[in-house]
């Protein structure tokens, strides 16, 4: 029964899964941290997580935030500290729905 | 339900569905299709043959181009010392159409017979030949190339018969060309010969898959009237697995009464499909009511049809049923196994009584019933959403020490349950997991992620969480 309305669920809506896995073209503050000029929305979360964990960002008392180094706090608006909570919507911030 | 004898199974459908990638070793594939007629089982493997598949082992052939493939042919001729044998210009021909197009294929066949007058095709040459012009993706193309096939064996002498039907009528539901499926038999059924049941009831399947209902009766009663193809038991258990599926349970009654007119005893296949169809729709008591009748009617109930009573009354919330039914089972000679406790520690997580599951679990390991994923994934989903996520969390560390696959709702309500104690970064790690360990797509599993993390944020905001 499950993986029908899993399926169903992602038919339902393609637009949204379009929206996550469509190639952007990138501004230039992303371009320089993930070096290449076109990510999906998915690749550049996955990109950003990993490099977070690459480079021990998480803070050590506190797993949930993470303390930007400047790379990182050159894409996530400037702060020196954000939630794991907030990263999909700071990402998303740099992709931007596109006008009908 | 399609109750395929294995025999049959491993050598036409199998072979036929699994078609190779080009980049596999042509191996295994062809030596299924050198034992003719392919309805029995392969016999032992002779010391001929063994020479002729340390040949197949190398990849050959590279390229689908024809003339590489003529010329590799040569100089194999060339280079034999012995004659070769039909079996190895088959198993030849074979993996040049598993990379090329049908018309390559039936050319380079021209050419064997042309350069080596010895080689005559047999009838299993144009066996496996009719596999790869059935696949082509162009559907009014893969008829034409298969008559072309069946034209040429009628003209070297071989009449197609059930078995070329069935591989041809496989082959081309497997591509999701049913339509010319049948349009095939028919055409077959007027000039050479009936299908067989086989064939006859995987095409009733394919058909139930693609078609409406009354269309898949209006095939049923064309063969009927025009070739005296009669359904059968399997026919109807067929039927009647589909009208449960798409939960039209009045109409599935009604299949098994005209399928007592017609002269069947409805079997415990048939019996196990109905108490199927009730389970899905959480009707505990027509299952019972199925299971009595099964009783009545001298039908001896098997595993299956214990573990679908068993998950029916789980689902719909009656455990004590449920677990008088397991005693029965067991009185009946019937050991439970990792299905029967998953579908009762699903109900019992259902209700509320998480530990009553989670001792299950404990009753499984004494009675050496190895737990399997779904019984864990779904003990983790009774867990998260009974608020013990610690049990949880344990339960997931053992999950992930075997490399056990997370399922997509036991991943989606661990994630809100990390999520609503605060623990996003513990999250953020399942995510992982369930993406190294291919439990999920990556798709699927950030979609969760974000949309928790996104009513995590509201909720803070509103000051609802941690």
């Amino acid at each position: 029964m499950l993986p029908q309305r899993v399926k169903k669920a992602v038919a339902d809506n393609p637009k949204k899964i379009a929206n996550l896995i469509d190639l952007v073209n990138l501004p230039s503050t992303l371009r320089d941290f993930v070096g290449q000029s076109q990510i999906s929305r998915l690749g550049c979360f996955t990109r950003v997580w990993s490099y977070i964990k690459a480079n021990n960002l998480q803070d050590s008392n506190n797993k949930n935030v993470v303390n930007c180094d400047e790379k990182l706090k050159r894409i996530l608006l400037g702060r020196s500290q954000v939630e794991l909570a907030e990263l999909p919507a700071l990402i998303k911030l740099h992709f931007p729905k596109e006008p009908k | 339900m399609g109750r395929i004898p294995p025999s049959l199974r491993s050598a036409v459908s199998t072979s036929l569905i699994k078609r190779a990638p080009d980049s596999q070793p042509l191996s295994d594939q062809p030596r299924q299709f050198l034992h003719k007629p392919i309805k029995r089982k392969p016999a032992k493997v002779s010391a001929a043959e063994q020479e002729s598949g340390r040949l197949q082992q190398k990849p050959l052939l590279k390229s689908p181009d024809l003339n590489d493939a003529k010329k590799l042919f040569n100089s194999l001729v060339a280079a034999a010392r012995a004659p070769l044998e039909v079996r190895f210009n088959n198993a030849f021909l074979q993996s040049y159409a598993a990379i090329s197009t049908p018309d390559n294929s039936i050319s380079l066949l021209h050419h064997m017979s042309k350069t080596l007058p010895s080689f005559s095709p047999d009838r299993s040459t144009f066996h496996l030949l009719l596999p790869h012009c059935c696949a082509s993706p162009e559907s009014s193309r893969s008829l034409s190339a298969v008559r072309q096939t069946l034209n040429l064996m009628v003209n070297k002498g071989f009449d197609p018969n059930q078995v070329t039907v069935d591989i041809a009528v496989r082959s081309l539901c497997s591509a999701g060309h049913v339509d010319e499926a049948v349009e095939l038999v028919k055409e077959m059924a007027l000039k050479h010969c009936k299908p067989d049941t086989y064939t006859y009831n995987f095409l009733v399947k394919s058909l139930c898959k693609t078609r409406v209902l009354s269309s898949v009766y209006g095939f049923i009663d064309e063969f009927k009237t025009s070739f005296d193809v009669e359904p059968d038991l399997i026919t109807y258990t067929i039927l009647i697995d589909n009208v449960c599926n798409s939960r039209n349970l009045r109409e599935a009654t009604r299949l098994v009464s005209v399928l007592k007119e017609c002269g069947n005893k409805p079997d415990c296949y048939v019996y196990n499909t109905i108490m199927k169809g009730y389970c899905m729709l959480s009707k505990g008591s027509e299952a019972i009511g199925i299971y009595k009748q099964m009783k009545e009617d001298g039908v001896e109930p098997d595993m299956v049809t214990y573990n679908t009573l068993i998950f029916g009354l789980s689902k719909s919330g009656r455990v004590s049923d449920a677990r008088k039914y397991l005693k029965v089972m067991v009185d009946n000679g019937y050991l439970p196994d990792a299905v029967t406790y998953t579908s009762l520690m699903n109900g019992l997580c259902r209700e509320g009584n998480v530990m009553g599951a989670v001792e299950l679990l404990e009753e499984m390991k004494v009675k050496n019933c190895e737990p399997n994923s779904c019984t864990y994934n779904t003990l983790l989903h009774g867990l998260c959403k009974g608020r013990m996520l610690e049990k949880g969390i344990e339960l997931y560390g053992l999950m992930k020490q075997v490399g056990m696959q997370i399922e997509t709702a036991s991943y989606a309500t661990f994630v809100r349950a990390l999520c609503r104690e605060g623990r996003v970064a513990e999250a953020y790690e399942v995510f992982d997991y369930a993406v190294e360990s291919r439990s999920l797509t990556d798709v699927a599993a950030y979609t969760t992620l974000e949309s928790t993390l996104k009513w995590l944020v509201k909720a803070r905001q509103q000051g609802l969480a941690v």
